[in-house]
């Protein structure tokens, strides 16, 4: 699953830490979903989304290999 | 989200409660080494594994998702690891050889084999923390 966290973040000029800070996760939790290595819950995302203030499927976007 | 079965309920303080419970184990072990001469594997056995339980099972410092995941991920692999060595020791170390291997009925203990699985958990759980 592609994300585009890091470019909404640049856009919202806000750093892992703060976003992290404001989802209730560890700064480690947003840098491996930005690189892909962990895929958040629904929930997490969709609060993702609320806080860098775009939809879900602005921000998360499914790939050929995720079917 | 808050259910009545929460995952990892045991709060951060807990950690200290299990490093507690180990320096307890080690302090009775080597009193009662030292006073009877006695090695009482299954105190300190008994008391470790205890400690491990709630260093293992008690809230990181911030406790997400991915979190839960990595404990969940390292006791996959330390579950079947860990009996598999405990497996190993009880056959080429502790089991009698032929002809006696049907009489005498003695491998390691639960404690000891739960101490295996969680050793191996918590360290697999910190290496793949620091490995993301």
């Amino acid at each position: 699953m592609k994300n585009t966290i890091k470019v909404e973040r640049a856009r919202n000029n806000m750093t892992q830490a703060e976003l992290a800070d404001k989802v209730k996760v560890s700064r480690q939790t947003i840098n491996a979903i930005e690189t892909g290595k962990f895929i958040p819950s629904t929930l997490l995302a969709f609060k993702i989304a609320h806080v860098l203030q775009v939809s879900i499927d602005a921000v998360f976007r499914l790939e050929d290999c995720d079917w | 989200m808050n259910t009545l079965l929460n995952v990892f309920s045991y709060s951060y303080r807990m950690n200290i409660i299990g490093i507690g419970c180990i320096l307890w184990g080690f302090y009775s072990f080597f009193s009662k080494y030292w006073c009877y001469q006695l090695l009482d594997i299954q105190l300190i056995s008994g008391l470790c594994c205890w400690g491990l339980i709630f260093i293992f099972f008690s809230k990181e410092k911030t406790d997400d998702e991915r979190i839960h995941q990595l404990k969940f991920q390292a006791l996959t692999w330390a579950v079947p690891v860990g009996f598999f060595i405990t497996h190993l020791i009880n056959y080429f170390l502790i089991s009698p050889q032929e002809p006696d291997s049907g009489k005498l009925i003695q491998s390691l203990s639960a404690y000891e084999s739960l101490g295996i699985i969680l050793l191996l958990a918590l360290a697999l759980f910190y290496y793949l923390k620091q490995r993301d």
